[in-house]
């Protein structure tokens, strides 16, 4: 199935400008977006990202991660094939690197947007997850979606790579509720040849969606040897910080996966130093990802109290009252209701 | 700890389960085939922990395959 993309216009020489993320792609006719799933048919630009899902779950909101936005719940998590980066990481690249061949026949199953809020209601999940994948390239999809999930009480994630341009997210964000950002570096370098992307349009979609009023949450994968050292990842950790420091920062261990199967797996010290360089920016909320029994509580940074107890994707207890530290009255930043 | 429920579109694929299924895993797969997407949600132990290592991780898919 194929829909008429949003966010482009006609350029010259019959060719179109996509402006849905950073890469800014000019289609010739004919011709694919970097994305492989847009494409230029006679000066129309249309997408092979809609209808049709390549994973659909229902899993614990703790799993995208987003830890401060309505812990303990589910969300009705899905994606279609295909992204705007490509990470020698990636954790799903077996759905993430599709070929625009591939696009054309786009692989999983028929699902239109009704159908995924009736089964997220049914499932009492509280939202929509667009996640896996980057939900940039299916943003269609994910704003019918979106709309709908709304107007039946639900809310809606992304969790992505920040590449989107500004344009995409004043579209969206009337129905977006929260976001977990990859920041996958502090070094354009990186970005550009480990994930074929850039990191600026990154940071400044993450200050665009606080000042949206869009909830925001940090993840960072520690990949050894690539941007594991203090220097980067203290750049990291004061970037979040200056833009606000309740902003969560998950750190998370790296697993050996595609490109990079022969690396070895983020040492635990790692993570432990990151959290102490998190801590030392000012970062009231640091999190440990990935590694079984970290300690992965909400602590009041006030009184240092735990707030919200949790064992691996799960909620253990939440002591919350209106958002507020039950034992001191200090209160924690998230969306909790 | 939340139910894990994982989608699986073609369920005859699985490998052969060693144990026989529990009536509520029946009657739930019943529930998920009359919704017309051929859904099928487990969350039985068996089940999670064919799919622990998989979906695991942060933002880890269990996809289609």
């Amino acid at each position: 199935m194929t829909k008429e993309a949003m966010l482009y216009e006609p350029a010259k020489d019959g060719k179109v400008h996509c402006f849905l993320c950073n890469h800014h792609c000019k289609i010739a006719d004919s011709k694919f977006g970097f994305c492989s799933v847009r494409q230029n048919r006679g000066g129309t630009l249309v997408t092979y990202a809609y209808g049709r899902v390549i994973a659909a779950n229902v899993d614990p909101i703790e799993k995208k991660p987003l830890y401060h936005f309505l812990p303990g719940s589910l969300s009705f998590s899905i994606a279609t094939a295909g992204c705007n980066f490509h990470c020698g990481f990636c954790q799903n690249w077996q759905i993430s690197q599709i070929s625009e061949k591939d696009a054309q026949g786009m692989p999983g199953r028929e699902f239109p947007p009704g159908e995924i809020v009736r089964q997220a209601k049914e499932t009492g999940c509280r939202s929509i997850a667009y996640t896996y994948t980057e939900p940039t390239i299916f943003f269609e999809y994910a704003y019918d979606t979106a709309r709908l999930a709304r107007e039946e009480g639900l809310r809606n994630v992304f969790v992505t790579n920040g590449f989107m341009t500004s344009r995409a997210l004043e579209t969206i964000h009337p129905y977006l509720d929260a976001c977990n950002v990859d920041l996958k570096s502090f070094r354009d370098d990186f970005y550009k040849k480990v994930c074929r992307g850039r990191l600026k349009p990154v940071l400044q979609s993450i200050r665009f969606m606080k000042e949206l009023g869009i909830w925001v949450e940090v993840t960072t994968l520690v990949v050894p040897n690539q941007n594991d050292s203090e220097a980067e990842l203290r750049d990291i950790a004061n970037f979040i910080a200056a833009v606000d420091q309740n902003i969560p920062w998950h750190i998370s261990r790296f697993h050996p996966d595609y490109e990079f199967g022969d690396s070895r797996p983020t040492p635990l010290e790692t993570l432990r130093n990151a959290y102490g360089i998190g801590k030392d920016a000012g970062l009231e909320h640091v999190y440990i990802g990935n590694v079984p029994g970290a300690d992965s509580d909400t602590v009041c940074p006030h009184c240092h109290e735990i707030v919200i107890r949790r064992a691996g994707f799960g909620v253990g207890e939440n002591r919350l009252k209106n958002s507020l530290c039950p034992s001191c009255g200090n209160p924690i930043a998230g969306v909790f209701e | 700890m939340h139910p894990f429920i994982a989608e699986r579109v073609k369920p005859q694929e699985l490998p052969p389960k060693s144990h026989e299924p529990k009536k509520e895993d029946s009657e739930r797969e019943d529930q998920c085939t009359e919704k017309g997407l051929g859904f099928v949600a487990f969350s039985d132990p068996h089940d999670q922990e064919e799919t622990r290592e998989a979906g695991s991780a942060n933002n880890k898919a269990v996809y289609i395959s």
